[in-house]
């Protein structure tokens, strides 16, 4: 609930930097899949702001998780700051990020790191790294009977963050469709060796407002050369451009 | 750029084909296993139920327990010594973390006849991922039993739970995760120590190409045993030790025992009234 009072009021302040700011948008989306970790489905809904001024960018977002599996509902906060770089007609964005994944209420996961991406006319690059944080919250040390002096976090430094699309159409068009990998998603950070494989359509409905369709699978030690399956999602959002529709 | 194309496309085709040429990768597995872990679970437990559950009972609550992990067989000059150091100790259990052999005929067989030539040490074993190459489950099953069970040292006094997990295809997946969630719900208050036995490594403490279970799973394991004051929980596959601690639980992964490896050791575990002791033995 504290969380969705920040977001509202983050939200509140997004639009009204608007008014100075050269762009804006605001996306909200919903995921349904399953996977190893609980039965039945899971439905996460996630709504994301961003803002441009000038060649730099920040954004925020939230995810929520409604599954069976024993977990917090809201599930996920990310926010970036970056800049855009264009030596000729084909951008550089490079951001920093950090991502709180508030998993229960013993532990939570926190990633911290960089993206690099380019895009071409049919194809998307991102390359980066992320640092994950494993933590044992605060609260647990004592409603749980750990004692104090017990570890609370292990850190993995060094992750490599990569996603590589290609798309059927050029960047310009309309309406896309793209195949891709990638360990990288809005709200999520796999290892460099989890790759997780990537269908992602969108279409511009009116100027500023598209639709995109994505369907995410993801395999368990494919690496190892022996894979199995561990999950899915599929998902559908929005995103609105207000500046763009004037 | 049509020549780059083509220059990239065979450096590619040729490392496929000479990873193929190496004897012991099965490239099919990057697409799939031959029986998931879901159905390995299944066969673990029906075996379990046919021939009862592993329980030892033992005069004193301090003992030893030898693990190592890796020894991709192939050769057994480690393994071997391991097993005869298990003996001359009188130690009470000899287990390998995964990655027993390469998932070869001839490697299976060889740890058989391994496993026989010394009846006075109890083993036990899972499967890691290269024990399930070339569809070497049923195989591996035939000839030691299930992937998924548990092992109960009891004396007088103390009980201690051994749990052997399966993550040899990169996963523990949903049933096998359903099952040990209920029984560290239901038990985990009735052992004086629980230890944890799996293949993979859920750490990523430095560069390297083995693979971890997914980033949620390790979530909710880390959780999983938190919540329930788990005291040590081993894993192999990375073949260089590593050692870190999460809340109560200690995370142990081991050297690899494959002959030639420079780094090749076991672990002692030694168990007492007061704690759990380890200390690694370089070959």
């Amino acid at each position: 609930m504290k969380y969705c009072r920040v977001y509202i009021l983050l939200l509140f302040l997004g639009v009204t930097m608007n008014l100075s700011a050269q762009y804006f948008s605001l996306s909200m989306s919903s995921d349904l899949g399953k996977n190893q970790l609980a039965e039945g489905v899971f439905y996460r809904p996630s709504a994301m702001t961003s803002y441009g001024h000038g060649n730099y960018f920040a954004s925020t977002g939230f995810q929520w998780t409604f599954s069976q599996a024993d977990r917090q509902v809201f599930s996920a906060w990310q926010t970036s700051f970056g800049m855009l770089y264009m030596p000729k007609e084909y951008p550089f964005y490079f951001s920093l990020f950090s991502l709180i994944n508030p998993y229960s209420d013993l532990s939570r996961e926190v990633n911290v790191g960089f993206i690099l991406s380019h895009q071409r006319e049919h194809l998307l690059f991102r390359i980066g790294n992320a640092s994950r944080i494993y933590a044992l919250k605060k609260s647990a040390i004592s409603s749980r009977g750990i004692t104090p002096e017990a570890s609370r976090r292990i850190v993995e430094y060094r992750n490599f963050t990569y996603q590589l699309l290609a798309y059927l159409n050029n960047k310009d068009k309309s309406w896309n469709l793209g195949a891709g990998i990638s360990n990288i998603d809005n709200f999520r950070v796999q290892q460099e060796t989890n790759p997780m494989l990537l269908l992602s359509a969108y279409t511009r409905i009116i100027t500023g407002l598209s639709i995109n369709l994505d369907f995410w699978y993801q395999g368990a030690g494919m690496l190892n050369l022996s894979a199995d399956y561990f999950g899915y999602y599929g998902r559908i959002g929005i995103i609105w451009i207000p500046g763009l529709n004037k | 750029m049509d020549t780059r194309i083509k220059q990239i496309a065979i450096g590619i085709i040729a490392v496929l084909l000479l990873n193929g040429c190496a004897y012991d990768l099965d490239l099919k597995g990057f697409l799939g296993t031959s029986e998931a872990v879901n159905h390995r679970f299944q066969s673990s437990m029906e075996w379990t139920v046919l021939n009862q559950e592993y329980e030892i009972t033992v005069d004193s609550t301090a003992y030893t327990f030898l693990v190592g992990g890796d020894s991709h067989v192939g050769t057994i000059i480690n393994i071997e010594k391991m097993l005869q150091i298990a003996v001359a100790q009188g130690a009470l259990a000899v287990s390998v973390a995964g990655d027993v052999t390469t998932g070869r005929e001839e490697g299976l067989i060889r740890t058989d006849s391994l496993f026989r030539k010394y009846p006075e040490v109890a083993k036990f074993i899972i499967p890691g991922n290269h024990d399930l190459y070339f569809n070497a489950w049923e195989r591996y099953f035939e000839l030691f039993g299930p992937s998924v069970y548990t092992l109960r040292v009891i004396s007088e006094e103390e009980a201690d739970l051994f749990v052997f997990l399966d993550t040899g295809s990169g996963t523990v997946g949903l049933e096998q995760f359903t099952w040990l969630e209920s029984l560290l719900e239901e038990e985990s208050e009735s052992y004086r120590n629980i230890i944890i036995i799996t293949h993979l490594n859920f750490f990523r403490n430095r560069m390297t190409g083995s693979t971890n279970p997914l980033n949620e799973e390790v979530m909710t394991l880390l959780d999983l045993f938190a919540e329930h004051s788990i005291q040590l929980v081993i894993q192999g596959h990375d073949h260089k030790r590593y050692i870190t601690e999460f809340g109560e639980t200690t995370y142990l992964t081991l050297d690899a025992l494959k002959d030639g490896v420079k780094n090749a050791s076991y672990l002692e575990l030694r168990i007492n009234e007061e704690n759990i002791s380890t200390v690694f033995h370089e070959f």
